[in-house]
């Protein structure tokens, strides 16, 4: 069993704290990403779990082992870098090899073991070649073959795709998911990217300035923000202060606006994603807010209005665009009324 | 001016430069093959009986094996210490580290004579103080010359660390590598054609240095640039220049690979 403890691991330096207490437990088999902005501690952690920044307090446990003040080679843990890290000097196969070498294999076990592992990424045919004769695909399906085929207890891959073109990333990103699925390796994923979070993990950990700030599922991630923070990482545009009232919240501009859960009082923020708000055109009409448009971009499938009310509160409103069966586009000046389902909208603190 | 004239200047310029810095090496190789009994213009004739005379010269030969010796020691005593050295520097913040890194490039900075002077006085000190020779000793040499090969040891390695992958370091520790094995299997490929380059550039410096071993050798082990200095207080004949002759097919050779391996603009 490979489960994976952190309790309460602190990284200190000097001037700084980069990592706070973060306490997390990862199951065997489960992908777990941790998600957040640049010098957030993401990739500190990930590092203090292979070995390679010491970490300052707490534990780190594997499957029951106490690894906390282990050297990286002697933690059994496959790691995969963002700029893949391949040996210049060594073909593919020999890269591939260098794991099991270093567990003294035999010759013909180490030959067997680099031909699966490099068949499992696609790359039989390459073994051959040295890492610059590679694309950077290539390379990196290599750095995974080359981390995989030592069975390590644990997979930790910092940005792995984000030195890839987007549509390489979208390749990738199954791959990954599916070899992490079919070998179930336990898997630690930083990234930056919360779509790419989304996507691969069974469960999301948000973190900020060295905390975690919120963790779940992708979706309870991605529907129910519980901060200020997560709702704008997760791509939450209107983020609009106020406070809960009876019979719903008055905003910070003086509306009222339904919501479902009227919560315990104070200022809060009221979250709703430019998707769920609905925009009907002309000036009448009953419930919601009336604006105008102030700026209509034009993004394909979508298309994002920004609406500004009288009061002076700016909504974004995303609408399916005529492309994708929506409504005539509307123009700069239109008036609209804007509303949303109560269910629609989520209060995080501010 | 106009474009094409500025570009046509530069070119002319370069020319100049260029013609300054060869000229004295043509004229050696040129003069090497005069016939004349005493150096002089214009050639009477040419021939190659300044490269035998050279060679029937016992202290040229000599001279000649004693800087091999020499430089290769130099380039082990360089490689030695320049090698660690320079992965303390590149790898690790430790206090003095900006201090340390100047003290190993000084050698390069002090003029030849006067760290020639300063190592004969110091080991004369020594002499004093321990009660044993030094100052004529082939160590003492051999400390002298690994000291002007070390800053250039240094400063290729730190380039040729600095371009090498840190990551590719931590990978090989994470497939199960221990430290050294590391170093052994991924950080000295990495950077061997640094390495290389630095052997290579080591001896050069060695072989060709007058200054500090006019102090330093003993009765008995004159390097050759000293024994052409020797040489020439009493002879002016061309044997200096078939000497010189074979010393630049040498050292021309010797930098020609060593820039293939690392190049030397990059370390600077």
């Amino acid at each position: 069993m490979s489960e994976v403890v952190l309790n309460a691991i602190v990284k200190r330096y000097e001037h700084m704290v980069a990592v706070d207490h973060v306490s997390l437990s990862i199951g065997q088999g489960e992908l777990v990403a941790l998600l957040g902005p640049s010098g957030c501690g993401k990739t500190t952690t990930l590092r203090m779990v292979g070995g390679f920044v010491p970490v300052t307090e707490g534990r780190i446990t594997v499957g029951g082992r106490d690894v906390t003040h282990l050297p990286p080679h002697k933690r059994n843990m496959g790691f995969g870098f963002q700029n893949y890290a391949l040996f210049p000097h060594m073909t593919v196969a020999q890269n591939v090899a260098f794991g099991l070498e270093m567990r003294k294999l035999s010759k013909a076990d180490i030959a067997a073991k680099v031909r699966i592992a490099l068949d499992r990424v696609r790359l039989g045919h390459l073994a051959e070649r040295l890492p610059k004769q590679l694309s950077g695909g290539q390379q990196q399906r290599v750095a995974l073959a080359r981390a995989l085929v030592i069975e390590p207890d644990v997979l930790l891959l910092d940005e792995p795709l984000s030195n890839l073109d987007a549509q390489l990333r979208q390749e990738m990103k199954l791959e990954i998911r599916q070899i992490q699925q079919s070998l179930g390796i336990t898997t630690i994923f930083v990234t930056h990217d919360q779509d790419e979070a989304l996507s691969v993990a069974d469960r999301v950990v948000v973190m900020r300035a060295g905390r975690i700030e919120q963790e779940g599922t992708p979706d309870e991630v991605f529907a129910t923000p519980r901060s200020h923070f997560v709702a704008e990482f997760m791509g939450v545009t209107n983020l609009l202060a106020g406070r809960p009232e009876a019979g719903g919240f008055r905003l910070a501009s003086g509306e009222v606006v339904p919501v479902r859960v009227a919560d315990n009082g104070g200022e809060q923020a009221l979250a709703v994603r430019p998707e769920r708000i609905a925009l009907a055109p002309g000036e009448g009409g009953e419930g919601g807010l009336a604006g105008r448009i102030e700026l209509a971009t034009y993004r394909g499938l979508v298309i994002d209005y920004q609406v500004r009310a009288p009061s002076g509160l700016t909504l974004t409103a995303r609408c399916p665009s005529p492309a994708a069966g929506g409504p005539r586009q509307l123009s700069a000046g239109d008036m609209v009324r804007v509303s949303w389902r109560p269910e629609a909208a989520v209060l995080v603190p501010l | 001016m106009g474009h094409l004239a500025i570009r046509r200047l530069y070119a002319g310029i370069s020319v100049l430069v260029l013609g300054f810095v060869l000229l004295p090496l043509v004229v050696i190789v040129w003069v090497s093959f005069f016939e004349n009994r005493i150096l002089s213009f214009p050639p009477t004739g040419y021939s190659l009986s300044w490269y035998v005379r050279a060679w029937e010269q016992e202290a040229f030969r000599n001279g000649f094996l004693t800087s091999v010796e020499t430089a290769l020691c130099a380039v082990a005593i360089s490689l030695a210490l320049g090698v660690p050295a320079s992965l303390a520097l590149v790898r690790y913040r430790f206090p003095g580290r900006d201090a340390i890194q100047t003290l190993l490039l000084a050698p390069m900075i002090v003029p030849g004579i006067v760290g020639g002077a300063a190592l004969f006085i110091a080991f004369i000190e020594l002499e004093v103080l321990l009660d044993m020779d030094v100052s004529g000793t082939l160590g003492g040499l051999l400390i002298a010359h690994g000291l002007i090969a070390l800053p250039w040891t240094v400063r290729l390695v730190t380039a040729g660390l600095a371009g090498a992958n840190r990551s590719c370091e931590e990978a090989a520790a994470s497939l199960g590598a221990a430290p050294l094995l590391v170093f052994w299997r991924v950080t000295l490929p990495m950077i061997r054609p640094a390495i290389v380059a630095a052997a290579l550039f080591s001896f050069v410096i060695s072989f060709i240095d007058l200054e500090k071993s006019i102090f330093l050798v003993g009765p008995g082990r004159t390097t050759l640039q000293i024994a052409l200095v020797s040489y020439l207080e009493w002879n002016l004949d061309s044997t200096v220049a078939a000497v010189a002759a074979v010393q630049i097919l040498i050292i021309g050779t010797l930098l020609i690979v060593s820039d293939r391996y690392a190049k030397l603009a990059r370390a600077f």
